[in-house]
């Protein structure tokens, strides 16, 4: 009896031990999608041997089951070489982010970094997180120049530190049922934010609960006039330069669209009534100024199995004529400077900068795209469309706008906290809790302590 | 020298099933808490690897100078002198009252249970829905009565706190109420009725037997919620995520901000040992306080 209960403790506890142990486990555990080798193969690998490597790639959860991102890697795999697999991080956007922020610092060796935004760009550059592609990019015979001329991000020291998969340009999307039944004609070509205006108040129903126009509450929505402007967002002297008038206009503009014009959900409807991000896909909203990542959004039958139409045409410009641009940015990858393998990571992120935008329906990221090319990406957009657009009016907005571009974010010195200072001064002057003035002045004030506390 | 006695095999035991708890406590919490006091002391404040250069108090002043860490504390001193009470109060009330015999007495228990027990993003969802300031029925209603400025609720910079306050009672109030209801319980009946023979009312006996007899539960529960409070950060974070402006960004928020958001490691770190201290210095304060009150 005493030898059973001696046994039976024994096994108890070593259950618990085992729990104890599982639970340490690391999460960001390898998903390997079709054709992936065990993992096994990278610490025996050489890269001096040229033989194939096992990399890894950082990708949210979200990302993880895309299939632009399974079918690439799949691919890249398939082609026998390197092999790909996802060390996929919990949780999408912010948080996914915030996790990687803190493996990147405890020195994570996973080859392949996501860089999603500007912000998160900038900062893993300064932090020496990425490594240099220049190198990189010789040793494998790659001109960097010649594939990807102007959008080759480039630092001050000359090297390029990571590869964007797309452009991400700003458009407006419609719903065509909505201007039907309004009996208003679609917008196309340039056209200004008070025509945006007055068409938006045309759409606008309050009785079927329409609004004409939908604008989410990401901060650049709150100086994006400004951005249109190209109006710097750093003075000479390195502090903000969101003392600009221009600054004040964008993020009164912003304001007046809900609670003025009352063509869009204000501020405090949004927050209160907790509008969705994919809100323009229930149908009650004439007009949506968003990225052109939404075009993967408004193609997704499965997800959103739509009954109206939709068109897309170029973004609004100033009245003033001084900000014919639409915004730009792109989503990007890196190399991990602590890489094992950087040669095979870059190879990976090369191919992958010249192939998902085919699949993702995004503005390619190169300099020479043929034709051919343009006509295939667009045509790719046009048959998941079901009919909503055709081919030119695709390329009209998308290739051949006429509008310069800007910066989509403010990206730099004390960028996190600038973001976050301007959504909550900004909310403030929204909901009527803040003068503009006063909330221009905080933003100042708080952007340059971010500045000047970055610097020490 | 002496020799070291072997552990009997019920020892042996002992040491192995405690063995998996101390192992997680000293990984999970210890180790994590010392980092955190040292990282309080060095200069990790933005993306990067790990800095340990030794800036000594420097976060620590940091934090006095910066108006959203201090308005931080002051925003969840305010959450705690309002949550607390309220709290306490309501519990025992309808600890109270729960605790008479009644019609459908189980199934009001089981009622009073079930915000405890629901999902917390439902339950900010659902909250959402009542206090929307323009379509919500609570406006409705008010707007019915001829109020004709109704509150903003989460959406205004006065109300949002209180509202995020209710809301925490309403879901909290349950946990309480069980742990008074547990409480009145162990009151002795005889105490009740020797009291009721010398003529005393209701009110006597409920200063003068009920409350002494379940001060220790009261104790307990007020250092826990008061602790609590000032750990809260899920619903702050669901319900308005610390807005208007920084009108409800309780210091919680504004740690996991500081450390998460804008990646400023050590003074997050500086933070959150100046709230442990904080939290410190009240209960020891409500110790004493306790233990003066037992002794009169």
């Amino acid at each position: 009896m005493k030898r059973l209960t001696r046994i039976l403790s024994l096994m108890l506890v070593g259950i618990m031990m085992t729990g104890l142990v599982a639970a340490c486990g690391n999460n960001s555990s390898s998903n390997s999608p079709a054709n992936s080798p065990s993992s096994s193969n990278a610490s025996s690998s050489d890269e001096t041997k040229e033989e194939p490597v096992t990399i890894k790639i950082f990708l949210d959860s979200a990302k993880s089951k895309n299939n632009v991102y399974l079918d690439t890697i799949s691919e890249y795999n398939a082609l026998g070489g390197d092999q790909v697999e996802m060390n996929v991080l919990p949780g999408d956007g912010v948080a996914a982010v915030q996790k990687m922020n803190i493996l990147m610092g405890s020195g994570d060796s996973t080859d392949v970094v996501i860089l999603d935004n500007p912000i998160i760009q900038k900062k893993y550059v300064e932090a020496g997180y990425l490594a240099p592609l220049n190198d990189l990019a010789n040793n494998a015979s790659v001109d960097l120049g010649k594939i990807y001329g102007q959008y080759l991000p480039k630092e001050d020291d000359g090297n390029s530190y990571y590869l964007r998969t797309d452009i991400g340009q700003w458009y407006v999307f419609y719903n065509k049922k909505i201007f039907d039944d309004a009996n208003v004609p679609y917008p196309s070509g340039k056209w200004t934010w008070s025509e945006y205006i007055e068409t938006a108040k045309k759409l606008t129903n309050a009785d079927k609960k329409i609004y004409g126009s939908l604008m989410l509450d990401y901060d650049n929505y709150l100086y994006f006039t400004a951005r249109q402007k190209d109006v710097p967002t750093y003075k000479e002297d390195g502090m903000s330069n969101y003392d600009d008038p221009a600054y004040k206009e964008a993020l009164q503009f912003f304001a007046d669209l809900g609670n003025v014009h009352k063509i869009q959900p204000s501020w405090l409807e949004f927050k209160t009534q907790r509008v969705a991000w994919d809100a323009f896909m229930t149908g009650n909203y004439g007009m949506h100024l968003i990225g052109s990542w939404y075009m993967g959004i408004i193609t997704d039958m499965e997800t959103y199995p739509i009954n109206w139409k939709w068109g897309i045409t170029q973004v609004p410009v100033p009245d003033s004529g001084d900000g014919d641009r639409t915004l730009v940015a792109g989503a990007a990858f890196g190399v991990n400077s602590k890489s094992k393998h950087k040669e095979a990571a870059f190879k990976f992120i090369n191919y992958m900068s010249q192939n998902i935008y085919k699949k993702n329906k995004a503005i390619p990221p190169m300099e020479n795209v043929s034709d051919a090319d343009k006509t295939a990406l667009l045509q790719g957009i046009v048959d998941s469309s079901n009919g909503s657009v055709t081919v030119d009016e695709l390329n009209k907005v998308i290739f051949d706008s006429g509008l310069g571009v800007a910066d989509e974010k403010i990206s730099g010195p004390g960028s996190s906290v600038i973001s976050q200072t301007v959504l909550q001064e900004g909310e403030l002057y929204m909901v009527g809790q803040k003068s503009l003035d006063d909330a221009i002045q905080a933003i100042k004030k708080k952007s340059d302590e971010a500045i000047q506390s970055e610097e020490e | 020298m002496s020799k070291i006695k072997k552990p009997s095999s019920e020892e042996l035991s002992a040491i192995l099933f405690l063995a998996p708890i101390f192992i997680g406590f000293f990984i999970f919490i210890l180790i994590p808490i010392l980092f955190t006091v040292v990282l309080s002391f060095v200069d990790y404040n933005k993306v990067g690897p790990l800095n340990m250069d030794f800036v000594g108090l420097k976060n620590y002043i940091n934090v006095f100078s910066d108006e959203q860490a201090m308005n931080g504390y002051l925003q969840s001193l305010y959450f705690s002198i309002i949550y607390v009470p309220v709290m306490l109060i309501l519990s025992l009330l309808l600890a109270i009252l729960i605790n008479k015999s009644f019609y459908f007495r189980t199934a009001t228990r089981t009622l009073i249970f079930m915000p405890y027990v629901s999902n917390v993003t439902a339950v900010a969802m659902v909250w959402s829905l009542i206090f929307d300031p323009l379509n919500g029925p609570i406006n409705q209603l008010l707007e019915l009565m001829g109020v004709s400025n109704p509150p903003l609720w989460f959406g205004g910079v006065n109300t949002s706190l209180i509202s995020v306050i209710i809301v925490n009672v309403w879901i909290n109030l349950a946990f309480q109420t069980i742990v008074f209801l547990a409480a009145l319980q162990g009151v002795s009946k005889d105490l009740y009725e020797s009291a009721s023979i010398d003529g005393a009312g209701t009110w006597r006996k409920f200063i003068s037997i009920t409350v002494p007899s379940i001060s220790p539960i009261t104790f307990f529960l007020v250092i826990t919620t008061l602790i609590g409070s000032f750990q809260n950060y899920a619903i702050v974070k669901l319900l308005t995520n610390g807005g208007p402006g920084t009108s409800s960004r309780v210091i919680s928020l504004n740690i996991y901000e500081e450390a998460f958001t804008f990646n400023r490691y050590s003074f997050a770190s500086a933070q959150a040992m100046l709230l442990f201290l904080v939290i410190l210095i009240i209960t020891l304060i409500q110790w004493k306080w306790q233990k003066k009150w037992a002794q009169n």
